[in-house]
């Protein structure tokens, strides 16, 4: 299991388009992927989880990967989400 | 939150349309009807999935017609439930991207949008409550599944 904790930056923060990429980019990988904001833990590959978190910009998030090359697909997610437009 | 659509008459039944347009112009009429929003949201919502592709679909079964928040005819803050009974095609020939259960969301401020995402989204969580919908045919089948659920 490995985590890394980023804050959200995308001016509209993680809303109905940017969650629907996440989601899917979240199923590429065969382990679990989940995302953690303060007590709340959500699974990233269910596109409800993420929208109940409220995932507004400036929001402090940790990625949990766990499985195979776990490291690599936590690098490539937090990539992902940095470089998340509107 | 779906007795309170209830009390606000935003809940509505259909049996089909002929375009996914149409389907948005109707999804948007207990809206416009109390003011919270006016026909040009819809307008604007139609103009959002013709730029993005129908990503309003978020998953089977279920889309939320949005668009920016602050849209132009957005007056306040504002969720409407339409169920319809053919699922409506907003990629035609594309089943993933097809939805009998729609949820209008219309917000005119970030904290508003994000609000009705996520009560909309603790609702749907709900297997029970999702199932019900799904099987739901009439007001009187929401109003039911309201009162067993307490949601």
């Amino acid at each position: 299991m490995v985590e890394k904790t980023i804050t959200v930056v995308n001016p509209s923060g993680i809303h109905a388009r940017p969650a629907t990429m996440l989601t899917e980019f979240a199923k590429s990988y065969a382990g679990m992927v989940e995302v953690i904001k303060g007590e709340k833990i959500g699974n990233l590959k269910s596109i409800l989880m993420i929208l109940t978190m409220g995932l507004k910009r400036g929001t402090e998030i940790t990625l949990r990967v766990t499985g195979e090359n776990e490291q690599e697909f936590l690098d490539s997610l937090v990539r992902f989400i940095l470089d998340m437009e509107d | 939150m779906l007795k309170e659509l209830l009390e606000k008459n935003r809940v509505e039944f259909y049996d089909s349309f002929d375009n996914w347009q149409d389907a948005i112009r109707s999804c948007c009429h207990s809206l416009i009807a109390d003011g919270s929003i006016t026909e040009k949201y819809a307008e604007a919502i139609i103009d959002n999935v013709l730029e993005y592709g129908p990503y309003i679909v978020i998953t089977d079964d279920l889309a939320i017609p949005h668009t920016k928040v602050n849209a132009q005819g957005v007056r306040s803050n504002g969720i409407s439930f339409t169920k319809v009974a053919k699922p409506v095609e907003f990629e035609p020939g594309n089943p993933k991207k097809s939805a009998r259960l729609i949820f209008t969301l219309a917000a005119n401020d970030m904290d508003g949008h994000y609000d009705n995402m996520e009560r909309l989204s603790e609702m749907l969580l709900n297997e029970e409550a999702l199932r019900g919908l799904q099987e739901a045919d009439d007001l009187a089948s929401v109003k039911l599944l309201s009162k067993r659920l307490g949601i």
